[in-house]
């Protein structure tokens, strides 16, 4: 093992070496470091050529100013990072590599993480009805918008989602029609995915097309738009029926300890919710209140856990924390979706609450709630752009290999045992479908992570993408050494990472080869 | 059984909870924090910029750039800037007057109103600090010598205590080779040039660079003076005494210590004399400037609160605009960004001519067809194919199919100096034939290639590939020059930047950037040898008409001597200017008063009269 990780990190070293000496010297020739002088009529023109020239010290060969430059880059192994200069602001690379590095992060990480939960479901629902309505229907979908532009789906969606829809808020009203369609496919959508006998689907297109229907009625009817909150009746219906489904997922509703476990933290969730709305307002929140509170959440779902016993307290306390976590996610949300109308009433916002470009609305001072909701106003547009992106492929690698395990002969087996149909796809098929994803997720987060360079230009942020291809406009040439490093170094990193993930994931692979 | 008790154990627990629980007083939905309201309630103004700030000091060869213009321009007063015509108005620091001819005298009177906003007058060591800084003369550092920081090539502060170097070179100021005379109390300088001097109005203390970055701050910086007096003092005599120890480290702060890229803890760095300050500066994303409640100017500003908002995409500005992100945005001029802002409610769009010009050059110096070695050094069979080619230029074409559609007013550009519409523009073009070369004269092209005897010369024309603007143009001159017997080959090349000047291709298309209308600008594009030209055109009889230009003072003079140097350009068939580049200027209708003009600081010339409703 050991020696599989130094091997490891000496071919890392060896590649990134060659990597940067390669790509230094060829961007040191594809850069014009006097590109905007070309053009200038200034008087003393030649003067600003000569102190170009001085500043990027280009009378020196350029390889020996890679070397100049690898002297400080090898100084952030010994804790003295010297990246260099972005000339044009004469701004040290590290401070420009911690904003972006930063900003990126918040862009992807819900992105990723959403984009991965639904398509890996979709994936599975989609494999499970192979063949069917709503598997052509998937497949269809992921196939479009994978092959979508993402600067077009940007300006559609900053068009409709954000244009658009702000002029919605000022006046929500909608016409019958379109009500009645959306229910109608989000009816046939349900009655695709839940499939079963012609009774079964006929009851599944009723009750979504309702409940859909009721919904946004409700939602219109009530001008629930202009307070968008859950209030205690809205979090409790939900946490009732996030215990009843996640139950369902993890144990089977058979298994009553788990429906009790979860039942009960369901309504001990509903219970904090005045005192949290206490909490929430006689003291001043931040992030690592949330994760206190997370982690008490989890505490509280073991607790009830083990307090339920039986045979097997783990699968009860694994409920009860899971449903904890979405109880706390939706009080949450609501907390932050109280201050909806102050939001919207701020003049820097105007009625307009969904932004098209930034991070942040600028000058815009609040409590963590507040700051908290124009964040997710900004991050909502370019999240959506990206999870349309990238669920696509997520949900055919899932539907390929849980197809290719459904058809195990151990998948056989256990039908033929007699196995809940649950049991048989999350335990059985779910987990080993997954193996080959395993592989894949590492990879694609830091891929990720070196910057969606469209996305971000498009929408404003100042991320490692932007950081990149500005770098490139502006000629600098150390601001994209340092972006080819880090992005370099996270690929090696990722695929040692995913290696790891695959041999504890199946005992049949070993890393020592 | 168990299990159901607990259950209920829990639910009842709950229930109490629930009940116990005293409603928090932000549930009623108006609290909640201090959610931002508080300040700028009355005015809001957010500008779209497509480059963030990164410097106060708008005169270093690094820092000379319009996004940091912009915004010392609100932040800082002069002695003089452009209006929205190019014509010269008097600034609010104070006033400039040419007490003498010969030799040139300039008196810089700073107004009693002017204060930095630390409370120090705006005086002479102000000013005597952004001549000395910038003129070169006291940089006792080849430039050689000055040693770089080794990765990144900054200014490494500099060990030698002997070693002066300000980052900087500005012809007028270099001209001003003794110490000026400053009166007692400060308020007044007198410069003395070395030698006449025709754009000594934009020497010093003009436009977005008002009087530089304050004096007493850099000496503060340098020489650990606290006292704002005795700073001052302390510039005076290292500038008078060419004490370079002092000013050694003077010219390290000035050069870099001005410069950031997110809001900056140290408030003397925003020291300034203009209405507003600077109150936040998010890096890559925003700055704001607030009304500054403490400016003793004379300037009476309609907005309380400007953003600039960085975005370098211009739809998306554009689509911010239309959702109200965004008021003002002046983003690069495509058919698209213009349909898709009119097709905005209550957006106003309007088309301007702006800074860069687009035209067309050509080579002397590389054996092909424009070169009298190709020809046995026989000048006039050059000449006769130059003009030709010229001749067939078609720019009134170009404009009519290409920028008409972006600018309705748009004219062909018939002077190598001025914007079509500046002062003294409709004089120089009466005189300096450019009529003869109209453009699309096919026939003219025929006689004059015929009387040179030769037959179809090959021109290679270079131009940027993937400007589609450019090459539509290269189609058309194209088509115009093979009809008068012509070979073209275009050569559409992204990197033509770095091939101009190389030779490789005989016809150039591409824009020159105005940054001011002093006559001493584009003085590098014609003369013999200099950096910016690049087709190695030389004429001794021009060098010394520039050379003349550069002392003439007097402006009725400088037109009929520019009408004659453009005159010898376009006969000479140096090239020919073709049209200004449009700029859009895109706001919502709650701003009134905007406008632009062709140079920088652009459609902030005038923002104190921005109102919003």
């Amino acid at each position: 093992m050991i020696r599989f990780i130094l091997r490891r990190t000496l071919s890392t070293a060896v590649v990134l070496l060659v990597v940067t000496l390669v790509l230094f010297l060829l961007l040191d020739t594809a850069l014009d470091y006097y590109a905007d002088l070309r053009q200038s009529t200034a008087p003393n023109i030649g003067a600003l050529y000569e102190a170009r020239a001085r500043l990027l010290d280009l009378d020196t060969p350029a390889i020996i100013r890679y070397f100049q430059w690898l002297t400080g880059a090898a100084g952030c192994l010994v804790g003295s990072c010297d990246l260099g200069t972005a000339w044009v602001s004469g701004q040290p690379v590290t401070d420009q590599l911690q904003g972006a590095v930063v900003n990126t992060v918040k862009l992807v990480t819900g992105a990723t993480l959403v984009s991965i939960l639904v398509g890996v479901f979709l994936g599975m629902i989609s494999a499970l009805r192979q063949y069917t309505g709503f598997d052509y229907f998937i497949t269809f979908v992921s196939f479009l918008l994978y092959s979508l532009p993402v600067f077009w789906v940007a300006v559609l969606l900053k068009q409709y989602g954000a244009i658009e829809f702000n002029n919605f808020l000022s006046d929500p009203v909608v016409g019958w029609v379109p009500i009645i369609v959306v229910s109608v496919a989000a009816g046939l959508i349900w009655m695709g995915a839940l499939g079963g006998t012609g009774r079964r689907r006929l009851l599944a297109f009723g009750g979504a097309t309702l409940v859909t229907f009721g919904t946004i009625y409700y939602v219109l009817a009530s001008g629930w738009l202009y307070d968008p909150t859950f209030g205690i009746v809205g979090i409790g219906v939900f946490s009732l029926a996030t215990a009843v489904a996640v139950t369902f997922l993890s144990t089977g509703l058979s298994n009553r300890r788990a429906l009790w476990t979860a039942l009960t933290v369901a309504v001990i969730g509903i219970g904090l919710y005045m005192p949290l709305q206490n909490l929430f307002w006689y003291v001043e929140m931040n992030w690592l209140w949330m994760f206190l509170l997370a982690l008490v959440a989890v505490g509280v779902g073991l607790a009830v856990g083990a307090a339920f016993r039986g045979p097997d307290p783990l699968v009860s306390g694994r409920t009860g924390a899971i449903t904890a976590i979405v109880i706390g996610v939706l009080i949450f949300i609501d907390r932050v979706f109280q201050e909806w109308g102050r939001y919207g009433d701020h003049p820097a916002i105007n009625q307009r609450p969904i932004a098209t470009i930034g991070a942040s609305t600028p000058n815009l001072t609040g409590d963590f709630w507040f700051v908290n909701l124009d964040s997710f106003t900004h991050l909502l547009l370019p999240s959506i752009a990206l999870v349309l992106i990238s669920i696509a492929s997520y949900t055919r690698y899932t539907r390929g290999s849980m197809l290719e395990v459904m058809n195990q002969d151990y998948i056989r087996t256990a039908k033929a045992k007699g196995l809940p149909g649950r049991t048989v796809v999350m335990r059985h098929a779910l987990r080993n479908a997954l193996l080959p994803l395993a592989s894949i997720i590492p990879v694609d987060i830091i891929t990720m992570i070196g910057g969606a360079v469209i996305t971000e230009t498009i929408f404003g942020w100042s991320g490692m993408g932007k950081l990149f291809i500005d770098s490139m406009n502006r000629n600098e040439l150390d601001p994209i050494m340092a972006y080819i490093v880090i992005t370099g170094l996270l690929a090696v990193v990722a695929n040692l990472v995913a290696d790891f993930l695959y041999a504890v994931l199946d005992p049949r692979i070993r890393v020592d080869a | 059984m168990k299990k159901r008790y607990l259950g209920l154990a829990a639910s009842v627990a709950a229930g109490a909870l629930v009940l116990s629980a005293c409603t928090p007083p932000g549930s009623s939905g108006d609290g909640g924090g201090e959610g931002g309201g508080g300040e700028g309630g009355d005015s809001l103004l957010n500008v779209g910029w497509n480059e963030p700030f990164r410097s106060m000091n708008t005169m270093t060869a690094n820092g000379n750039a319009v996004a940091n213009s912009i915004v010392t321009y609100m932040m800082n007063d002069n002695f003089g800037y452009y209006d929205d015509n190019l014509e010269v108005q008097e600034g609010d620091l104070g006033t400039v007057e040419q007490v003498s001819e010969d030799p040139l005298q300039v008196k810089y009177t700073f107004a009693d109103s002017a204060t930095w906003s630390d409370g120090t007058p705006v005086d002479a060591a102000d000013i005597v600090l952004q001549w000395a800084a910038q003129s070169s003369n006291f940089n006792t550092a080849e430039e050689e010598e000055v040693s770089r920081d080794e990765e990144s090539g900054a200014i490494e502060e500099i060990e030698d205590e002997e070693t002066v170097f300000f980052d900087s070179a500005s012809i007028g100021p270099s001209l001003i080779k003794d110490f000026p005379e400053v009166s007692e109390d400060g308020k007044e300088v007198t410069f003395e040039y070395s030698q006449a001097f025709a754009d000594w109005r934009y020497s010093l203390g003009f436009g977005a660079d008002g009087v530089g970055v304050p004096a007493h701050i850099v000496a503060k910086k340098a020489l650990g003076e606290e006292d704002p007096e005795a700073a001052k003092q302390a510039v005076l005599d290292a500038i008078e005494n060419e004490d370079t120890a002092a000013l050694s480290t003077i010219a390290n702060e000035w050069n870099t210590a001005f410069d950031f890229t997110s809001m900056t803890d140290d408030e003397d760095l925003i020291v300034h004399n203009g209405p507003y300050k600077m109150v936040d500066f998010a890096e890559g994303q925003y700055l704001t400037l607030e009304a500054d409640e403490n400016y003793s100017g004379p300037k009476e500003v309609g907005v309380n609160q400007v953003t600039i908002r960085y975005n370098e995409d211009p739809m998306a500005s554009v689509q911010a605009v239309e959702n109200g992100e965004i008021d003002i945005i002046q983003p690069q001029a495509t058919a698209d960004v213009k349909s898709a802002a009119e097709a905005i409610d209550g957006v106003t769009v309007e088309s301007e001519d702006g800074a860069t010009y687009e035209h067309v050059d050509l080579t002397y110096d590389n054996n092909g067809p424009f070169d009298p070695e190709s020809y046995d050094g026989d000048e006039e069979t050059a000449k006769l194919v130059r003009q030709a080619f010229l001749k067939t230029l078609p720019r009134e074409q170009i404009v009519e199919t290409i920028i008409k559609p972006l600018n309705e007013e748009a004219t062909v550009r018939d002077s190598l100096y001025m914007v079509p519409g500046a002062p003294g523009y409709d004089e120089v073009v009466a005189g300096n034939s450019s009529d003869e070369f109209a453009g699309g004269d096919i026939e003219g092209a025929q006689e004059l290639l015929e009387e040179a005897g030769v037959e179809a010369p090959t021109v290679r024309l270079l131009y940027g590939a993937s400007n589609e603007r450019r090459a539509q143009q290269a189609t058309l001159i194209k088509e115009s020059a093979e009809q008068a017997g012509f070979e073209i080959v275009e050569d559409g090349d992204d990197n033509w930047g770095t091939r101009l000047g190389d030779g490789t291709y005989d016809a150039s298309l591409f824009g020159w950037q105005s940054t001011t209308t002093g006559i001493s600008n584009s003085d590098a594009n014609w003369r013999t040898g200099q950096q910016n030209n690049y087709g190695g055109y030389s004429n001794e009889e021009l060098d010394d008409m520039l050379d003349e230009l550069m002392v003439t003072t007097e402006e009725s003079e400088q037109t009929p001597l520019v009408t004659e140097i453009e005159k010898t350009l376009i006969e000479d068939g140096f090239g020919m200017p073709i049209f200004q580049h449009p700029e859009l200027t895109i706001y919502r209708d709650r701003v009134q008063n905007v406008s632009t003009t062709t140079v920088s600081p652009t459609m902030f010339w005038n923002y104190w009269e921005w109102q919003v409703s």
